[in-house]
């Protein structure tokens, strides 16, 4: 896994001025320190964001909310609650200030252990963990670097709760005044994590982020997506995994009016499958279910426990991606 | 193609379609309103489930074509209804959801029966929810908001 001590010194420069950057473009800070780029790309100066800003997992608002990146999909198991706690707690942030969004495609977002951004196998928690955790004590670390700067105190004089930093002499500051300052802060290569016992929220009930807009139907779910001018695909798939058809009649599929194509692709699974491309779900069900398909069945793959099984063993024995090493 | 003149959630739309197209896609793709969700688009599971004239009707296989007159109550309006809103208030209460796609069939089928029967019993909640169906096995907790929110209705606490 990349952390910030895959920085080379001369990229932490121009990493601090892409902090800054974000900070004027969004008003508050964007703290980004997971950049899953290999080195050689890193010191090429292939490092810069492509998009904004889709390699942050925190963005301190000025009105004091704190948006948290979940790199996983949320699909029941509670992982859009879940991940932000594990963030929040070690940045000591204010609970009821947070929100979290399902963070875009981008390489940062990736699942720590498969590599591959990606949900599932009860991945979650066990691999973000650490990230998470990691990721909340560097924010919280900048953040305090900006009051200790401003202070002219030494950090280990500052304390945080709440989303403020309490300094010497009844000194405070709230997060969201620190912020602009705080992304101008180096991102720390380390910052300490804290003892299980400090924990405000790991380990405590709290109430579900994502339960009003899924009471109310306004959650915009993957099949609510609606963009200018969006067709819709339907796609027939094979019966049998590796199928492919051998003959496609699509005339009546095609004189459905709305639709826009009908043509085969690759199937997930092997074999081809057949998609019908249309203005509206609708009309492309209607196509779909016209579609006279003649499906050859001689490359289907006959599955055998004994040979795989043996591919099993030999898989086990190639190196894997290292997510936690317990010291 | 038809042209159709329909009420939802008390406004008046309008929409050119096919006459077979059913209610459900005439909601989300004409009129957006993408809250009303499509699961199996056969009625066997509910998560397309809103009201017409006040029955909880799965719209994906109700061709837009039968439904005539007939007020449509969709999630997106439920909660200007006494019952509605003290049903999602419940649903938010105790944490119901999980992933969240069958919800909103499963918020409309709670208030039509609470609507039919003020307090239902555990058998009125499975004999009537019975064909909502929820992947993340929330039923327990569905059964807890219907009775909190048939509570917080019979004490007089829904404004």
């Amino acid at each position: 896994m990349t952390a910030a001590t895959n920085f080379a010194n001369g990229l932490s420069i121009s990493r601090r001025r892409f902090l800054g950057v974000s900070a004027t473009a969004a008003g508050g800070l964007i703290v980004s320190l997971y950049l899953n780029l290999p080195l050689a790309a890193q010191e090429a100066g292939q490092a810069k964001p492509r998009v904004y800003p889709p390699d942050a997992f925190v963005h301190i608002k000025p009105d004091g909310k704190i948006v948290i990146q979940v790199n996983r999909l949320e699909f029941g198991q509670g992982v859009q609650t879940s991940l932000p706690m594990i963030l929040a707690d070690e940045m000591d942030a204010d609970w009821s200030q947070i929100e979290a969004e399902l963070a875009p495609a981008a390489d940062v977002y990736k699942d720590p252990l498969y590599g591959i951004q990606m949900v599932g196998g009860s991945g979650s928690i066990a691999h973000s963990f650490q990230q998470y955790r990691e990721l909340g004590a560097k924010t919280r670390a900048m953040l305090v670097a900006a009051a200790a700067e401003q202070w002219k105190v030494p950090a280990s004089q500052c304390r945080t709760e709440a989303s403020v930093v309490h300094g010497p002499a009844g000194r405070s500051a709230k997060y969201a005044d620190l912020a602009d300052a705080a992304a101008h802060m180096p991102v720390p290569e380390t910052a300490p994590l804290k003892k299980p016992a400090d924990f405000r929220l790991i380990g405590k009930k709290v109430r579900r982020l994502d339960s009003r807009p899924k009471c109310d139907g306004s959650l915009k779910f993957g099949l609510d997506l609606d963009l200018p001018g969006m067709k819709v695909a339907l796609v027939a798939r094979p019966p049998i995994f590796g199928a492919s058809p051998r003959s496609v009649d699509d005339k009546a599929a095609r004189s459905v009016p709305g639709v826009a194509d009908i043509f085969e692709i690759p199937s997930v699974s092997r074999g081809t499958a057949v998609a019908v491309v249309a203005d509206k779900f609708w009309t492309a069900k209607q196509a779909r279910d016209r579609l006279q398909i003649d499906w050859d069945l001689s490359k289907v793959e006959g599955a055998d426990s004994s040979q795989l099984r043996e591919k099993y063993r030999q898989l086990a024995r190639t190196p894997g991606n290292c997510c936690h090493r317990s010291r | 193609m038809e042209t159709y003149k329909l009420t939802v959630n008390g406004q008046q739309k309008e929409v050119t379609v096919d006459p077979g197209t059913p209610l459900l896609w005439v909601l989300r793709e004409d009129l957006k309103m993408t809250g009303t969700k499509y699961g199996c688009g056969i009625a066997a599971c509910g998560a397309c489930t809103v009201h017409v004239a006040g029955i909880a009707t799965r719209s994906c296989v109700v061709p837009v074509s039968l439904v005539g007159d007939r007020p449509i109550v969709t999630i997106e309006g439920i909660a200007q209804d006494p019952v509605g809103r003290a049903v999602q208030d419940a649903w938010v209460s105790a944490d119901v959801v999980q992933c969240g796609y069958c919800q909103s069939g499963q918020i409309m089928g709670a208030v039509a029966l609470l609507k039919s029967t003020q307090k239902p019993t555990d058998t009125n909640i499975e004999e009537s929810m019975g064909g909502n169906i929820c992947r993340c096995g929330t039923y327990v907790r569905i059964r807890q908001a219907i009775k909190s929110a048939s509570q917080q209705l019979n004490s007089g606490g829904a404004a």
